[in-house]
């Protein structure tokens, strides 16, 4: 076969490669995927039972299941990585074998070493250390060979369970959008929330994403009824324009509070501690005992609308609900933010102040 | 439609959400670094496919981040925008009721008897 004597210096062992470490990577990366679904999966069950329970309106539903992705992403991530734990897993049950193979051979090479270098060039006489040296060379290749294919395999393997970064652009679109003031369509595609007020015109989209018609009347037109007492529309529906609220200060404090949240949607790269910035505001707002006459808000019916005083400054709420729940939704069904945004949005357009008022919110419902 | 909004409640929802939400990134690196140690021990082929599939997790981790912050500050716009509404709604019936009581005293005859 070949007439040089191996060198066992030249033979590879695979030293750089911790194959019983490995072994343990691949447990641990098994058991964090494990924590990663049940962890994505948790989020989206806790939020969704704390949505029904606590946010009994228009859309509850559609923001009860805003967090589903995180259930389905976490449950991606950990197959992508299981699969790739599996590749590991794989590779390192070959591998070891292999790595215990050349090992032996190195062993084997430098005994047969010590036999035929005394011998000079004699040792290709020996019929027996010709045999061994061929047998080592031949071996050696063999394992190097498939240490290579597994390898391959593994890597090949690991390829398969992912896009790769830089390959969810349409989710990232999606998500990110939303900072900018834009929701979604049913398809992805990015409207902007002006599209609904710039105007002071109102139509709800459809899920394809075209305005659709509800009744015959456009709602700033039955917000402008409402504004006279006792409008036919309201009369129709049971309702008066005179409220059975109790008369109490408007909070203009408690409002700019809760306007600033709106500025802790920023950039990609903020995370969860704008988050927990926001949650802290949120929390400090929510104790605040101007900002509502008990912990809950309660209606059951259709309520006055009106031009008084801080219906402006409720315009500019709801508007920024546009670009909040507009991004919440982003990639799922119709654009529910740019709908509420554009409620309200309308009602700035055509100079009324109006709130999410329930007359109109039946119409969502 | 009833209308119930618990701003109690939802902040506690939120919160529990951006809680789990940092439990879930934490989760993340921890299975992040277990890709790196993999990495690391394997070397070649398989460590480029590692970082490769590293990056996919980092970005599918960062959207879903972004998610749990867009879905939280929206749903505390949302119930702040019911809280609003509560609060001008009842403004606009205290004005109305002032308005309505002022009338009264103006009209003729009004303080006559």
């Amino acid at each position: 076969m070949t007439d040089t004597l191996v060198d066992p210096e030249t033979i590879p062992t695979l030293d750089e490669i911790d194959f019983e470490n490995l072994h343990g990577n691949v447990g641990k990366i098994r058991r964090t995927c494990g924590d990663v679904q049940r962890g994505g999966s948790a989020i989206d069950g806790q939020w969704a039972a704390g949505v029904a329970l606590h946010y009994l309106a228009p859309n509850g539903t559609v923001l009860s299941e805003k967090l589903t992705p995180l259930k389905q992403n976490s449950a991606a991530v950990a197959k992508s990585c299981q699969g790739a734990a599996d590749a590991l897993a794989g590779y390192a049950s070959k591998g070891a074998p292999i790595k215990k193979a050349l090992k032996q051979l190195k062993r084997d090479a430098q005994d047969l070493v010590a036999k035929a270098k005394p011998l000079g060039d004699d040792w290709q006489s020996k019929h027996e250390l010709v045999e061994e040296n061929n047998r080592i060379k031949s071996a050696v290749t063999n394992k190097v060979n498939d240490h290579e294919q597994a390898q391959k395999d593994c890597a090949d393997k690991i390829h398969a369970t992912n896009d790769g970064p830089g390959t969810n652009a349409g989710g990232l679109i999606r998500e990110y959008g939303g900072y900018l003031g834009y929701g979604t369509t049913s398809w992805g595609a990015i409207v902007s929330n002006a599209n609904y007020h710039k105007f002071g015109e109102f139509r709800p989209r459809g899920a394809d994403g075209k305005y659709i018609k509800f009744k015959d009347m456009p709602f700033w037109e039955r917000a402008k009824l409402g504004m006279e007492t006792g409008a036919p529309w309201q009369k129709k529906l049971g309702l008066s324009s005179n409220s059975n609220w109790q008369a109490k200060a408007y909070q203009s404090a408690s409002r700019a509070k809760w306007l600033k949240l709106g500025k802790f949607g920023g950039p990609i790269g903020v995370g969860l501690t704008a988050v927990t910035s926001g949650m802290d505001q949120w929390g400090q707002d929510s104790q605040n005992p101007n900002m509502s006459t008990g912990t809950k808000v309660v209606r059951t019916g259709a309520k006055a609308v009106g031009t008084a005083g801080g219906a402006w400054a409720g315009a500019e709420a709801g508007a920024a609900i546009g670009t909040g729940i507009g991004a919440a939704c982003g990639g799922v069904g119709a654009p529910v933010g740019a709908v509420v945004g554009g409620l309200i949005g309308a009602a700035v357009g055509s100079g009324i102040g109006s709130k999410i008022a329930d007359g109109f919110n039946s119409l969502f419902g | 439609m009833k209308f119930d909004v618990s701003p109690s409640g939802m902040h506690q929802t939120g919160q529990k959400a951006t809680s789990q939400g940092q439990d879930l990134v934490a989760d993340v690196k921890t299975l992040l670094g277990s890709l790196e140690e993999a990495a690391g021990t394997c070397g070649g082929p398989i460590a480029n496919e590692l970082a490769r599939l590293a990056g996919d997790v980092s970005q599918k981790t960062h959207v879903m981040s972004s998610r749990v912050q867009v879905t939280v500050d929206g749903a505390g716009k949302a119930t702040n925008a019911h809280v609003e509404g509560d609060h001008e709604m009842q403004n606009n019936a205290r004005q109305n009721q002032s308005g309505t009581e002022n009338a009264g005293q103006d009209m003729p005859g009004h303080g006559a008897r």
